[in-house]
């Protein structure tokens, strides 16, 4: 697999087949855990887990799964990678299992997980479909913090910026401002306006998609139609 | 896809394999889990020490379980029986409530804490985010232990009237609960 071609599977799944702006697929936990930049950080970390593992495992299988059977597989597979996240978060990220609840059991039946593993994992060697699980996990991690983040400014007032990070053998999620070179970052930053509750709340989680689909969609036309000028079609 | 056609003790035998390795990864992650799960809990303590740490009933340097009780401890100031505390779920608006709770020996309150709350974020979360409110538990005793609305003594946070609500009840439900263990 030549390296561009590796590199270009990634951009894909973070612009042409964005999980959730283009594909519009896994809003549930879209809508439900990007409340804040913290909740959205962690759902993305999870998920690419996931997607990573489910991607990987289905690819170097796809020769042996019986073509009838191979639902029961992908799920089966997947199922054992959201389980060991699942414990794991449990025992070693407290506060975040907490925060993302049945979120991340829920990652089983998450459509991107399986429509990735049914529309490319399965069809494609290993190489590929992990650079197409990389691309994909940016592109759900990019929108999941894009709308977190938006959603904590305009529904708190505040932005907490946090990083996975481990602090006297003990990890978790703490300020931004604890990682070297980052001490700068105040821990809140604060944006002086009035907070409007009902952007945490899922209503909220609809407008931001909203808005920024509407956004995306508006600068892919105006590209589109750049393009078409300068090919010489008068619109 | 796979091309081949496989029998049907193929399939057998191939999504048998499947389950057998997910099984065996999943069954060390759960030892590594339990083990650091383990670790947890002892650090957390149980609920004598949590209480304590909280500090629902001030003067409180003990806690020790009631006897025969399920959530009632008793509270010592030194060798001096002071009050009761407890930690107990209640229900709340959508999901359980967690609440500590302490009271003197004539089972009026003197510390509220909501310890977990899966309230509605931004609005009934403001039970446990503005302390003022578990503030005004303080000094009611059972009689008074219901919204202003209601007749009670303790005031809703505006906007937050439902998990308010469902706070003071789970109070009054924790103390009814303690009255009948130490009686």
């Amino acid at each position: 697999m030549a390296k561009k071609s590796f590199v270009g599977e990634i951009i894909r799944g973070i612009i042409k087949d964005n999980p959730v702006f283009v594909l519009v697929l896994g809003l549930c936990p879209t809508l439900a855990v990007s409340t804040s930049f913290a909740n959205a950080l962690g759902m993305a970390m999870a998920f690419t887990f996931v997607m990573l593992g489910s991607n990987i495992f289905v690819s170097l299988l796809r020769k042996q799964i019986p073509a009838d059977v191979r639902i029961p597989i992908f799920i089966l597979i997947i199922c054992t990678f959201v389980t060991m996240i699942d414990m794991m978060l449990e025992a070693f990220l407290p506060p975040m299992y907490d925060a993302l609840g049945i979120f991340v059991p829920l990652i089983v039946v998450n459509c991107i997980v399986i429509g990735r593993a049914e529309a490319y994992a399965n069809r494609n060697p290993v190489l590929p479909s992990i650079a197409d699980g990389i691309g994909i996990s940016i592109g759900f991690a990019a929108a999941l913090i894009l709308i977190g983040t938006i959603r904590e400014i305009l529904g708190t007032g505040g932005l907490k910026l946090v990083m996975l990070n481990v602090i006297n053998g003990d990890p978790g999620f703490y300020p931004l401002s604890t990682i070297p070179g980052f001490s700068f970052v105040p821990e809140v930053i604060s944006f002086h306006i009035e907070p409007a509750v009902v952007m945490i709340t899922p209503p909220g989680a609809f407008l931001t998609i909203a808005m920024l689909m509407l956004l995306f969609k508006i600068l892919g036309d105006r590209k589109r139609v750049k393009q078409l000028r300068k090919e010489g079609y008068e619109l | 896809m796979a091309e081949t056609k496989d029998s049907t003790i193929m399939i057998l035998v191939k999504l048998t394999l499947i389950a057998v390795v997910a099984a065996v990864i999943l069954t060390a992650t759960y030892g590594v889990t339990q083990e650091q799960l383990a670790k947890l809990a002892e650090a957390a303590g149980g609920p004598d020490k949590q209480l304590l740490d909280i500090g629902v009933v001030p003067d409180a340097t003990k806690f020790k379980a009631v006897s025969g009780g399920e959530i009632c401890y008793e509270a010592y100031d030194g060798g001096d029986l002071i009050g009761y505390g407890a930690i107990a779920e209640v229900q709340g608006m959508q999901d359980m409530l967690t609440l500590a709770v302490g009271v003197d020996t004539d089972f009026v309150v003197t510390g509220v804490v909501v310890v977990s709350q899966k309230e509605t974020p931004g609005i009934g979360d403001k039970v446990q985010k503005q302390p003022e409110f578990v503030e005004q538990f303080a000094g009611v005793g059972l009689d008074g232990m219901a919204l202003t609305g209601d007749g009670g003594k303790i005031d809703a946070i505006s906007g937050a009237s439902v998990s308010s609500g469902h706070v003071t009840a789970g109070v009054a439900e924790i103390i009814g609960k303690m009255q009948q263990e130490v009686s």
